[in-house]
Protein backbone atom coordinates (compact mmCIF):
# COMPACT_ATOMS: atom_id res chain seq x y z
CA UNK A 1 0.00 0.00 0.00
CA UNK A 2 0.98 3.64 -0.73
CA UNK A 3 -0.66 6.78 -0.65
CA UNK A 4 -1.34 9.46 -3.27
CA UNK A 5 -3.71 12.09 -1.70
CA UNK A 6 -2.87 13.07 1.81
CA UNK A 7 -4.19 9.92 3.74
CA UNK A 8 -6.08 8.20 0.61
CA UNK A 9 -4.58 4.34 0.59
CA UNK A 10 -4.00 2.68 -3.16
CA UNK A 11 -3.33 -0.45 -4.27
CA UNK A 12 -2.56 -2.11 -7.54
CA UNK A 13 -5.65 -2.31 -9.16
CA UNK A 14 -6.51 1.59 -8.59
CA UNK A 15 -3.09 2.02 -9.97
CA UNK A 16 -3.81 -0.07 -13.22
CA UNK A 17 -7.32 1.66 -13.18
CA UNK A 18 -5.24 5.36 -13.11
CA UNK A 19 -3.16 4.14 -16.07
CA UNK A 20 -6.05 2.99 -18.43
CA UNK A 21 -8.03 5.92 -17.97
CA UNK A 22 -4.78 8.32 -18.05
CA UNK A 23 -3.97 6.86 -21.60
CA UNK A 24 -7.67 7.00 -22.94
CA UNK A 25 -9.28 9.90 -21.63
CA UNK A 26 -6.80 12.56 -21.36
CA UNK A 27 -5.79 12.38 -24.83
CA UNK A 28 -9.08 12.62 -26.30
CA UNK A 29 -8.46 16.53 -25.82
CA UNK A 30 -4.47 16.66 -25.83
CA UNK A 31 -1.57 14.44 -25.32
CA UNK A 32 0.03 12.94 -22.75
CA UNK A 33 2.30 15.21 -20.55
CA UNK A 34 5.36 13.77 -18.90
CA UNK A 35 4.88 13.35 -15.38
CA UNK A 36 7.74 14.95 -14.42
CA UNK A 37 6.37 18.37 -16.50
CA UNK A 38 4.42 19.28 -12.97
CA UNK A 39 4.96 18.73 -8.73
CA UNK A 40 3.29 16.25 -7.06
CA UNK A 41 1.60 18.91 -5.69
CA UNK A 42 0.19 20.62 -8.70
CA UNK A 43 -1.25 17.21 -10.32
CA UNK A 44 -4.56 16.86 -7.94
CA UNK A 45 -5.55 20.54 -8.89
CA UNK A 46 -4.73 19.96 -12.71
CA UNK A 47 -6.71 16.83 -12.99
CA UNK A 48 -9.61 18.36 -11.03
CA UNK A 49 -9.61 21.23 -13.37
CA UNK A 50 -10.50 18.68 -16.80
CA UNK A 51 -11.99 15.81 -14.65
CA UNK A 52 -15.59 17.17 -16.10
CA UNK A 53 -14.65 17.63 -19.05
CA UNK A 54 -13.58 14.13 -18.94
CA UNK A 55 -16.27 12.63 -17.48
CA UNK A 56 -14.15 11.41 -14.28
CA UNK A 57 -16.11 10.07 -11.15
CA UNK A 58 -14.27 11.12 -8.15
CA UNK A 59 -12.98 7.48 -8.01
CA UNK A 60 -12.00 7.85 -11.57
CA UNK A 61 -10.06 11.12 -11.15
CA UNK A 62 -8.46 9.93 -7.68
CA UNK A 63 -7.40 6.55 -9.79
CA UNK A 64 -5.52 8.97 -12.34
CA UNK A 65 -3.82 11.42 -9.75
CA UNK A 66 -2.40 8.06 -7.57
CA UNK A 67 -1.03 6.89 -10.76
CA UNK A 68 0.94 9.60 -11.96
CA UNK A 69 1.87 10.71 -8.24
CA UNK A 70 2.98 6.74 -7.98
CA UNK A 71 5.43 7.26 -11.53
CA UNK A 72 6.93 10.31 -10.47
CA UNK A 73 7.88 8.65 -6.94
CA UNK A 74 8.78 5.43 -9.19
CA UNK A 75 11.40 7.72 -11.48
CA UNK A 76 12.80 8.99 -8.42
CA UNK B 1 -34.13 19.97 -41.16
CA UNK B 2 -36.82 22.61 -39.03
CA UNK B 3 -37.89 19.11 -36.83
CA UNK B 4 -33.89 17.69 -36.68
CA UNK B 5 -32.57 20.81 -35.74
CA UNK B 6 -35.57 21.31 -32.70
CA UNK B 7 -34.80 18.23 -31.29
CA UNK B 8 -31.27 18.37 -31.22
CA UNK B 9 -32.23 21.87 -28.81
CA UNK B 10 -34.66 19.70 -26.37
CA UNK B 11 -31.91 17.47 -26.51
CA UNK B 12 -29.78 19.80 -25.46
CA UNK B 13 -31.83 21.23 -23.10
CA UNK B 14 -32.74 18.38 -20.81
CA UNK B 15 -28.93 17.27 -20.50
CA UNK B 16 -27.38 20.32 -18.68
CA UNK B 17 -23.82 20.36 -17.30
CA UNK B 18 -22.78 16.85 -19.34
CA UNK B 19 -19.07 16.62 -20.42
CA UNK B 20 -16.93 17.65 -23.15
CA UNK B 21 -16.31 14.62 -26.42
CA UNK B 22 -12.84 16.08 -26.93
CA UNK B 23 -11.11 17.96 -28.86
CA UNK B 24 -10.58 17.51 -33.22
CA UNK B 25 -6.80 17.68 -34.09
CA UNK B 26 -7.89 17.46 -37.70
CA UNK B 27 -10.69 18.74 -39.94
CA UNK B 28 -10.59 16.18 -42.46
CA UNK B 29 -8.84 12.88 -40.34
CA UNK B 30 -10.35 11.40 -37.34
CA UNK B 31 -8.87 10.27 -34.21
CA UNK B 32 -8.76 6.84 -33.23
CA UNK B 33 -9.71 7.39 -29.12
CA UNK B 34 -14.26 7.80 -28.84
CA UNK B 35 -15.52 10.26 -26.44
CA UNK B 36 -15.94 9.40 -22.80
CA UNK B 37 -19.03 7.90 -21.61
CA UNK B 38 -21.74 10.11 -20.64
CA UNK B 39 -19.98 13.10 -22.36
CA UNK B 40 -22.71 14.98 -25.34
CA UNK B 41 -20.93 17.97 -27.61
CA UNK B 42 -22.00 19.88 -30.77
CA UNK B 43 -19.77 20.17 -33.37
CA UNK B 44 -20.51 22.75 -36.52
CA UNK B 45 -18.27 22.00 -39.31
CA UNK B 46 -17.80 24.82 -42.55
CA UNK B 47 -16.39 23.78 -45.16
CA UNK B 48 -15.74 26.69 -48.05
CA UNK B 49 -14.67 24.87 -51.75
CA UNK B 50 -13.83 26.82 -54.59
CA UNK B 51 -13.28 25.31 -58.01
CA UNK B 52 -12.38 27.13 -61.11
CA UNK B 53 -12.17 24.06 -63.52
CA UNK B 54 -13.72 23.89 -65.69
CA UNK B 55 -16.14 27.00 -64.24
CA UNK B 56 -15.93 28.97 -61.55
CA UNK B 57 -17.88 28.35 -58.16
CA UNK B 58 -17.70 28.52 -54.58
CA UNK B 59 -19.53 26.24 -52.20
CA UNK B 60 -20.40 26.98 -48.17
CA UNK B 61 -21.23 23.55 -46.75
CA UNK B 62 -22.64 23.73 -43.38
CA UNK B 63 -22.89 20.59 -40.81
CA UNK B 64 -24.56 20.60 -36.91
CA UNK B 65 -23.59 17.15 -35.41
CA UNK B 66 -24.22 16.07 -31.88
CA UNK B 67 -21.58 13.47 -30.32
CA UNK B 68 -22.36 11.41 -27.31
CA UNK B 69 -19.95 9.15 -25.59
CA UNK B 70 -21.95 5.69 -25.09
CA UNK B 71 -19.28 3.59 -23.47
CA UNK B 72 -15.38 3.66 -23.18
CA UNK B 73 -15.30 2.63 -26.33
CA UNK B 74 -18.32 3.17 -28.72
CA UNK B 75 -19.19 6.73 -29.79
CA UNK B 76 -22.99 7.42 -31.23
CA UNK B 77 -22.91 10.92 -33.67
CA UNK B 78 -26.15 12.63 -34.88
CA UNK B 79 -25.63 14.79 -37.85
CA UNK B 80 -28.98 17.10 -37.63
CA UNK B 81 -28.38 18.83 -40.79
CA UNK B 82 -25.81 18.64 -43.76
CA UNK B 83 -27.15 21.73 -46.40
CA UNK B 84 -25.10 24.33 -48.38
CA UNK B 85 -24.85 27.45 -50.01
CA UNK B 86 -23.83 27.52 -53.33
CA UNK B 87 -23.19 30.19 -55.73
CA UNK B 88 -22.27 29.48 -59.66
CA UNK B 89 -23.17 30.30 -62.98
CA UNK B 90 -26.32 28.24 -62.99
CA UNK B 91 -27.64 28.69 -59.77
CA UNK B 92 -27.05 30.43 -56.70
CA UNK B 93 -28.78 29.40 -52.89
CA UNK B 94 -29.04 27.25 -49.69
CA UNK B 95 -30.26 23.68 -49.89
CA UNK B 96 -30.81 21.11 -47.41
CA UNK B 97 -28.27 17.44 -48.87
CA UNK B 98 -28.80 15.29 -45.73
CA UNK B 99 -28.90 13.96 -42.24
CA UNK B 100 -26.74 11.30 -41.15
CA UNK B 101 -26.01 8.71 -38.21
CA UNK B 102 -22.28 7.93 -37.38
CA UNK B 103 -20.85 5.16 -35.08
CA UNK B 104 -16.93 4.83 -33.86
CA UNK B 105 -16.03 1.95 -31.89
CA UNK B 106 -12.28 2.08 -30.46
CA UNK B 107 -10.14 -1.17 -30.65
CA UNK B 108 -7.01 -0.50 -29.27
CA UNK B 109 -5.26 2.69 -27.35
CA UNK B 110 -2.48 5.36 -29.48
CA UNK B 111 -0.27 5.41 -26.29
CA UNK B 112 -0.71 1.98 -24.68
CA UNK B 113 -0.83 -0.33 -27.90
CA UNK B 114 1.64 -0.30 -30.75
CA UNK B 115 -0.82 1.33 -32.93
CA UNK B 116 -4.63 2.62 -32.29
CA UNK B 117 -7.28 1.59 -33.89
CA UNK B 118 -10.96 2.44 -34.93
CA UNK B 119 -13.74 0.97 -36.84
CA UNK B 120 -16.21 3.75 -38.07
CA UNK B 121 -19.36 3.33 -40.13
CA UNK B 122 -21.86 5.75 -41.21
CA UNK B 123 -25.19 6.06 -42.75
CA UNK B 124 -26.78 9.11 -44.54
CA UNK B 125 -30.01 9.89 -46.36
CA UNK B 126 -31.56 12.77 -47.78
CA UNK B 127 -33.84 13.55 -50.60
CA UNK B 128 -32.87 11.20 -53.38
CA UNK B 129 -29.61 10.29 -51.69
CA UNK B 130 -28.31 7.51 -49.66
CA UNK B 131 -24.56 7.20 -48.56
CA UNK B 132 -23.50 4.01 -46.35
CA UNK B 133 -19.42 5.15 -45.47
CA UNK B 134 -16.76 2.63 -43.69
CA UNK B 135 -13.38 3.49 -42.50
CA UNK B 136 -10.53 2.21 -40.45
CA UNK B 137 -8.68 4.78 -38.33
CA UNK B 138 -5.49 4.16 -37.14
CA UNK B 139 -3.36 6.78 -34.45
CA UNK B 140 -0.41 6.49 -32.99
CA UNK B 141 0.89 9.17 -30.32
CA UNK B 142 4.90 9.82 -30.24
CA UNK B 143 5.13 12.43 -27.44
CA UNK B 144 3.52 16.10 -28.17
CA UNK B 145 3.18 14.40 -31.72
CA UNK B 146 0.20 12.57 -33.09
CA UNK B 147 0.19 10.64 -36.72
CA UNK B 148 -3.24 9.69 -37.66
CA UNK B 149 -4.60 7.36 -40.68
CA UNK B 150 -7.81 6.93 -42.09
CA UNK B 151 -8.89 4.43 -44.98
CA UNK B 152 -11.75 5.25 -46.11
CA UNK B 153 -14.59 3.27 -48.44
CA UNK B 154 -18.28 4.83 -49.27
CA UNK B 155 -20.75 4.44 -51.61
CA UNK B 156 -23.71 6.70 -52.71
CA UNK B 157 -26.37 5.90 -54.40
CA UNK B 158 -28.58 8.98 -55.73
CA UNK B 159 -30.99 10.59 -58.56
CA UNK B 160 -34.26 9.33 -59.03
CA UNK B 161 -35.14 5.74 -57.81
CA UNK B 162 -31.63 6.20 -56.33
CA UNK B 163 -30.78 4.56 -59.59
CA UNK B 164 -27.19 6.65 -59.90
CA UNK B 165 -24.52 5.74 -58.04
CA UNK B 166 -20.51 6.25 -57.27
CA UNK B 167 -18.24 4.53 -55.31
CA UNK B 168 -14.81 6.43 -53.48
CA UNK B 169 -11.96 4.93 -51.78
CA UNK B 170 -9.85 7.27 -49.45
CA UNK B 171 -6.83 7.36 -47.97
CA UNK B 172 -5.69 10.22 -45.47
CA UNK B 173 -3.09 10.50 -43.70
CA UNK B 174 -1.56 13.33 -41.41
CA UNK B 175 0.33 14.72 -38.51
CA UNK B 176 -0.32 17.00 -35.05
CA UNK B 177 2.13 18.65 -33.25
CA UNK B 178 1.11 19.71 -29.78
CA UNK B 179 2.95 22.81 -29.16
CA UNK B 180 0.93 23.27 -25.74
CA UNK B 181 -1.85 21.72 -24.25
CA UNK B 182 -4.07 24.09 -25.95
CA UNK B 183 -2.28 24.57 -29.39
CA UNK B 184 -1.69 22.39 -32.29
CA UNK B 185 -0.13 22.58 -35.47
CA UNK B 186 -0.39 20.01 -38.76
CA UNK B 187 -0.73 19.05 -42.13
CA UNK B 188 -3.06 16.60 -43.82
CA UNK B 189 -3.06 14.78 -47.44
CA UNK B 190 -5.54 13.57 -48.50
CA UNK B 191 -5.81 10.43 -51.53
CA UNK B 192 -8.65 9.79 -53.62
CA UNK B 193 -10.32 7.08 -55.55
CA UNK B 194 -13.57 8.33 -57.66
CA UNK B 195 -15.11 5.39 -58.80
CA UNK B 196 -18.66 6.86 -61.03
CA UNK B 197 -20.59 3.99 -61.95
CA UNK B 198 -18.48 1.95 -59.38
CA UNK B 199 -16.59 1.67 -62.10
CA UNK B 200 -12.66 2.54 -62.71
CA UNK B 201 -12.52 3.59 -66.15
CA UNK B 202 -11.79 7.37 -65.83
CA UNK B 203 -9.24 6.92 -63.37
CA UNK B 204 -9.92 9.65 -61.69
CA UNK B 205 -7.68 10.46 -58.84
CA UNK B 206 -7.54 13.83 -56.68
CA UNK B 207 -4.73 14.41 -54.27
CA UNK B 208 -5.23 17.23 -51.57
CA UNK B 209 -2.83 18.38 -49.20
CA UNK B 210 -2.51 21.63 -46.76
CA UNK B 211 -1.90 22.76 -43.04
CA UNK B 212 -3.99 22.73 -40.01
CA UNK B 213 -4.35 24.63 -36.76
CA UNK B 214 -6.56 23.45 -33.78
CA UNK B 215 -6.87 25.49 -30.28
CA UNK B 216 -8.67 24.21 -27.15
CA UNK B 217 -9.88 25.63 -24.18
CA UNK B 218 -12.17 24.71 -21.44
CA UNK B 219 -15.28 23.16 -22.68
CA UNK B 220 -14.51 24.32 -26.67
CA UNK B 221 -12.16 23.70 -29.06
CA UNK B 222 -12.08 25.03 -32.88
CA UNK B 223 -9.72 23.27 -35.66
CA UNK B 224 -9.19 25.21 -38.93
CA UNK B 225 -7.94 23.08 -42.38
CA UNK B 226 -6.75 24.15 -45.90
CA UNK B 227 -6.39 21.64 -48.10
CA UNK B 228 -5.23 22.52 -51.88
CA UNK B 229 -5.44 20.58 -54.80
CA UNK B 230 -2.22 19.13 -55.91
CA UNK B 231 -4.04 17.67 -58.93
CA UNK B 232 -5.09 18.66 -62.19
CA UNK B 233 -9.03 17.14 -61.64
CA UNK B 234 -11.55 18.93 -63.24
CA UNK B 235 -15.02 19.75 -61.32
CA UNK B 236 -13.04 19.22 -57.76
CA UNK B 237 -12.20 22.43 -55.62
CA UNK B 238 -9.33 24.02 -56.23
CA UNK B 239 -8.83 24.59 -52.78
CA UNK B 240 -11.12 23.90 -49.54
CA UNK B 241 -10.95 25.35 -46.17
CA UNK B 242 -12.90 23.84 -42.98
CA UNK B 243 -13.79 25.24 -39.55
CA UNK B 244 -14.91 23.04 -37.01
CA UNK B 245 -16.13 24.61 -34.22
CA UNK B 246 -17.15 22.49 -30.96
CA UNK B 247 -18.44 22.98 -27.32
CA UNK B 248 -19.34 20.36 -24.70
CA UNK B 249 -23.19 20.60 -23.68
Amino acid sequence: MATARKGQSVNLAMLHEGRTLFAHRCIECHTLPVVWRYSSKDWPDIVDSMSQRASLKPAEREAIIAYIIAVRLAEH
Amino acid sequence: MKAALRAGIFVAAILPGLSFGGARHFGFIYEAPTSAPGSFELENWVTWARTTNPEHSDQVAFRHEIEIGITDRLQASIYLADWFYENDPAKSGFTYSDSAIELIYNLTNPVIDPIGLSVYQEYRGGDRFFEWESKLIAQKNLGPLILAYNATVEAVWKGKGLTDHEGEFQQAVGASYEISPRFSVGIELLHEFIFPKWQDEEKIRNVFVGPNVAVRHGNWFVTVTALAQATDTSEEADFQVRTIFGFGL
